[in-house]
């Protein structure tokens, strides 16, 4: 189980009980399983809980599936292939993990394709009743079941995609082409006819009762398709494909078959068949696994930060600091400031980060967790901003919430944070959380006890503050911001200092050098700040000296400065030195 | 048979229970406490008119259960549910009926630990005339730059009934989106009416006599598309700012951003040619907010004098000197037989006060004019420092309207067609949400204690989180359907055409334009 990627499922989700989240959910066809769907999302709050969760409602489609299908003995396997996608279609997200706009997408295509199921299921109990009819017994009541089955089409297909959107839409086809038999009836081979009326006139109809979605996208709202921009991951869409291709391909065999005879009557190759699926079934959502190092560490750095656990993001980052995403780099950074290690170590531990292994996704720093450096980096209007931007584009979150009560309570404005916390309040993880900010409002000596006071106040800017633009570029900003700064204490002196050599711009660091000595006694001057002034010293360090030798050595041997910076690696890689001469290419995003 | 019958009646009896009233019983023992109850909204001792919605509040109180008496004229009605109260409709308005010129009496009773206690009552004031029956309004998340989730829609405030009149998300995709903004009506009517659209297809729509056009207002000759609108109320014609439009950020200040403009004209735009003429195109004058009077001789108009020190790019130089753009108030009269505009006249310096000014809004009688005033610059909605003020047309004398100002953002004035009740933005409930206020103006000129727009559920302002942008009055529906005006913006826009034109200009001395004319 990952802990820390299903906790931050929860966290990019939200659920509020009452009537106004409820109604705007219910804007759109299959609104009310997103909101299902956010209801059981909350549960990974406890991974273990949701995963459960997840886990009976598996189960539970599987034996339908299997009923519905007719899948006995060794068919039952078969039942395996969609839940197998349903899983794939969990733990291959990745960085979609913040794009994504469906926020319970975890668990409401998974309740989609139960309902489906079971929607198929009543059906063919209605239609089988009909079936007397060929057998000529008590024709009214066959009539009236006929009646019951249609009337159950039709309702189906009308409430169905206005709950449950694309599934019920899916489930009126699939009910359409089980129930239609080869054999010659009056009544039961027409099934198929109403059922693609349906499909065809219900979306159609509907839409003119809705405004939230294109004319066009109305057969398939709610379908999860993962776009960016022009870019569409169609991959991961399969599982979707796989189950749309499954149900019609079940629906059309199981009316002709028994799975279990269908397949195979020896029993060795039963059990052939049983590993396969059960290997196929492990293997697949195994290899389909968004596994990168760098994004689960992100999340636990993530909350680490939040929790102002500074120590604990230092163990993190250095347990991944061979090649750590900007974003690692940023949240090591903030934990030595808060440590007060920043001159220290802040070159010792990588500092050179790359952008995350997302494929053609295009991650941005602001969305994966600007609001969260911009709030413990002191710009908390800032803060506010991109959590409200994000909340635009990628629908409001636990996440966001928090983020907006936060600057609430930290810029004073009461009826705001009220706000945001009563909102909190009104889900089922975050009472206690909302309460403590609250608790803080009323009590401002309960505010300054707090961990994330002592952490963002000493970075605030004195004054009225200026008017400027970061052009969704975090990261940059807040090093500019710092490097740029008139420090007003020896917190922001030393931040000014190490983020002026981040950028290595030789004026600037100067400047905050002045800045910093002039509040700063010579005794105790941090590694990295020492290795700086030995750069513009005349008299060079012996450890200096030695590193200047090797440089001008490897550099006369004909190699390039990225080879000669490979080879010193290794020696210099925890000195500022290293970063100053070969470090030259500062990846944002 | 028998169980049918059974489940019949038991059904019955289970929609009679849930349509029945809960009137709850006032509490026979209370001890009373000589303040009034703290609620939500707050609609303490405001005047309301006779066709308005019920309006539910929630007890903000310690407590866990609350009953509130409606009282006027020997009618009596208690209401009560946890600490809500919800009015049932159709005895809320039998009781404004009778109460209208009147009073009605609200008795608040909240039950805590040690029993009830009675608040001290309030009232509520029933204005004789009424309101018009919708309004619209844009919801809007109170972003910066991100327009995803857009709608314009009405509101039947007679009932809770609200409709989308358009949503973006009827055409925009996940590779273009679409903003709308800037809905305006004809003399409250919606036969003529517009909006913009942005981004992804862009253009402005025109309802003109009820059908529908869309139309790109830029020409190589203008600034930019039409952007603050003014329908005249008898030519068909619509003024139109033009505008360079950027927005920055403030790293501390309350206000969080700031949008300005670096250009701005004015144009007139001919509904029935599609033709666009210049209005004003001052070099040094960023100009503004057009609005008609009621009769629509005199067009008023916002202008800041602005002369740029040209030593970094404009839109630099405003953002650093963005609390020196101080718009004053001006007009020019109109001729609707030739479309031709008079000079320029001076009907309000801010600016020599270091105020500024934004959105004007004549009273339909002519006799007042409402506005938005604040510190500097005419985006008012993000001021915190923004009142509503008021302008005796007769006597231009200029003061800040009592009873409805809030020390945060007041913005968006705007008044019914009857004159009597006069709507606005603000932010008082929280600072960042603007929510859309309604006060009564009396015969005598003076606005009393306005009342936020009612909701069914009164929790809805906490858990809602848009803004109600531009609140404009409407006497009539929007018939044309969100799915009409989608397949119209679908469409390829009509290009307007500029129709050069004689511009007359005469600035006042004391912002350094002089008379001059300008010929485009």
């Amino acid at each position: 189980m990952n802990y820390s990627y299903l906790y931050a499922v929860q966290e990019h989700s939200l659920f509020i009980s009452g009537h106004t989240f409820m109604m705007e959910k219910l804007s759109v066809p299959g609104g009310l399983l997103e909101w299902i769907g956010c209801y059981c999302t909350q549960f990974f709050y406890y991974p273990w809980l949701g995963s459960a969760m997840l886990i009976i409602i598996w189960l539970t489609s599987l034996c339908v599936t299997a009923k519905t299908f007719h899948l006995n003995g060794i068919g039952f396997c078969v039942g395996l292939i969609p839940i197998c996608a349903l899983l794939c279609s969990i733990i291959d997200l990745g960085y979609w993990l913040y794009y994504i706009n469906n926020l319970g997408y975890w668990f409401s295509e998974s309740i989609g394709y139960l309902i489906l199921i079971i929607s198929v299921f009543v059906f063919s109990k209605l239609v089988e009743k009909t079936h007397r009819l060929q057998e000529g017994e008590e024709r009214w009541r066959d009539i009236f079941y006929l009646g019951c089955s249609s009337g159950f089409l039709v309702v189906w297909s009308i409430l169905g995609y206005i709950a449950f959107g694309w599934w019920g839409l899916l489930g009126s086809l699939v009910m359409g082409i089980k129930e239609t038999s080869t054999k010659p009836s009056p009544y039961v081979s027409l099934w198929i006819l109403p059922s693609l009326a349906c499909v065809c006139v219900v979306p159609s109809i509907l839409y003119q009762f809705y405004t939230h979605f294109r004319f066009d996208h109305a057969w398939f709202v709610g379908f999860p398709i993962f776009q960016q921009g022009n870019f569409v991951d169609w991959k991961l869409s399969v599982p979707f494909f796989v189950i749309i291709a499954f149900v019609l391909t079940m629906a059309i065999i199981s009316r002709w078959h028994c799975m279990e005879n269908s397949i195979c009557k020896k029993k060795s190759a039963r059990f052939v068949t049983l590993c396969v699926f059960l290997g196929i079934c492990i293997i697949i959502p195994l290899n389909c696994n968004f596994s990168d190092e760098n994004f689960h560490s992100e999340l636990r750095l993530y909350r680490a930060v939040e929790e102002c656990r500074w120590q604990d993001v230092i163990d993190e980052f250095e347990e991944h600091q061979d090649s750590p995403t900007q974003q690692m780099v940023m949240c090591k950074n903030l934990a030595l400031i808060n440590l007060g290690l920043l001159g220290e170590k802040m070159f010792a531990l990588n500092n050179n980060g790359v952008v995350p292994n997302s494929g053609k996704l295009k991650v941005s720093m602001i969305v994966t967790a600007g609001s969260l450096l911009y709030y413990y980096n002191g710009l908390v209007n800032y803060a506010y901003r991109w959590a409200i931007e994000n909340e635009v584009k990628h629908g409001l979150s636990v996440k966001q919430l928090k983020m907006l009560a936060r600057c609430a309570v930290w810029k004073d404005e009461v009826a705001l944070a009220m706000k945001y916390i009563t909102m909190l309040r009104s889900t089922t993880f975050y009472k206690k959380w909302a309460k403590q900010r609250e608790k803080m409002i009323a009590n401002i000596s309960d505010y300054r006890d707090n961990p994330e006071y002592n952490a963002v106040s000493p970075l605030e800017i004195s004054g009225d503050g200026e008017l400027d633009i970061d052009n969704g570029q975090c990261m940059e900003y807040i090093i500019s911001n710092y490097a740029y700064l008139i420090p007003q204490n020896l917190v922001q002196c030393e931040v000014a200092v190490c983020y002026a050599m981040m950028l290595k711009d030789d004026e600037l660091i100067k400047y905050q050098l002045e800045n910093y000595y002039s509040r700063h006694s010579i005794e105790n001057v941090p590694k990295h700040i020492l290795e700086i002034v030995d750069i513009y010293n005349e008299n060079h360090t012996v450890g200096y000296q030695k590193f200047i030798l090797d440089y001008q050595t490897k550099l006369g041997k004909g190699h390039t400065l990225g080879e000669v910076g490979k080879t010193l690696k290794p020696l210099y890689r925890t000195t500022y030195w290293w970063y100053y001469y070969f470090v030259n290419d500062f990846a944002t995003y | 048979m028998e169980k049918i019958k059974y489940l019949v009646v038991l059904l019955l009896a289970v929609c009679m229970i849930g349509c029945s009233n809960n009137h709850p019983e006032v509490p026979a023992n209370y001890v009373s406490n000589d303040r009034v109850p703290n609620i939500f909204p707050e609609y303490t001792e405001v005047t309301i008119p006779a066709n308005i919605a019920p309006m539910n509040f929630a007890v903000r109180e310690v407590g866990d259960n609350c009953v509130a008496r409606f009282s006027c004229k020997g009618r009596e009605l208690t209401y009560g549910d946890g600490k809500n109260v919800i009015i049932d409709e159709d005895e809320w308005k039998d009781l404004l009926a009778e109460a209208k010129g009147g009073e009605i009496k609200v008795e608040v009773f909240v039950h805590e630990k040690d029993g009830w206690k009675a608040y001290k009552p309030f009232k509520m004031y029933v204005a004789e005339e009424d309101i018009d029956p919708y309004i619209s309004y844009r919801l809007i998340k109170p972003s910066y730059v991100a327009y995803e989730m857009l709608s314009m829609n009405q509101r039947n405030i007679t009932n809770f009934e609200e409709k989308d009149i358009y949503n973006n998300k009827l055409v925009q995709t996940e590779a273009v989106g679409q903003c709308v903004n800037c809905h305006s009506y004809r003399n409250f009517k919606t036969d003529n009416m517009q909006f913009h659209m942005r981004q992804g297809f862009g253009g402005t729509m025109i309802v003109y006599n009820n059908s529908i056009k869309k139309i790109d207002l830029k020409t190589d000759s203008t600034i930019s598309a039409g952007v603050y609108p003014a329908w005249h109320p008898t030519e068909d014609v619509i003024a139109y700012s033009t505008n360079k439009t950027g927005q920055s950020f403030h790293t501390k200040d309350k206000a969080k951003i700031e949008v300005k403009d670096t250009e701005s004209d004015l144009i007139l735009y001919d509904v029935k040619t599609d033709e666009v003429s210049n209005i004003s195109c001052l070099k040094d004058e960023l100009e503004v907010f057009p609005t008609w009077d009621a009769d629509g001789n005199y067009l008023y108009f916002c202008s800041a004098h602005w002369e740029y020190l040209d030593t970094i790019s404009h839109e630099s130089e405003i953002m650093h000197r963005y609390n020196e753009v101080l718009y004053n108030l001006y007009r020019k009269s109109f001729n609707a037989k030739t479309h031709e505009f008079g000079p320029v006249e001076l009907v309000y310096d801010a600016a020599s006060k270091h105020r500024s000014v934004s959105l004007p809004r004549v009273s339909p009688d002519n006799k007042y004019m409402l506005f938005a005033e604040g510190d500097f610059g005419c985006f008012h909605v993000w001021h915190p420092h923004a009142d509503i003020y008021i302008m005796d047309m007769a006597t231009q004398e200029v003061r800040k309207v009592e009873n409805i100002n809030s020390s945060e953002s007041e913005s968006y004035p705007t008044w019914s067609s009857n004159g009597r009740w006069i709507m606005f933005g603000s932010r008082r409930d929280d600072g960042n949400f603007t929510r859309a206020y309604i006060a009564y103006f009396d015969k005598h000129g003076n606005a009393h204690k306005a009342f936020e727009l009612p909701q069914k559920d009164p929790n809805f302002y906490t858990f809602q989180g848009r803004s109600y942008n531009r609140p404009e009055f409407m006497i009539e529906p929007v018939l044309i359907t969100p799915q009409e005006f989608a397949e119209v913006a679908k469409q390829e826009p009509i290009h307007a055409t500029f129709k050069s034109t004689k511009v007359s200009s005469n600035i006042d001395g004391s912002t350094g334009a002089s008379i001059q004319q300008i010929n485009k």
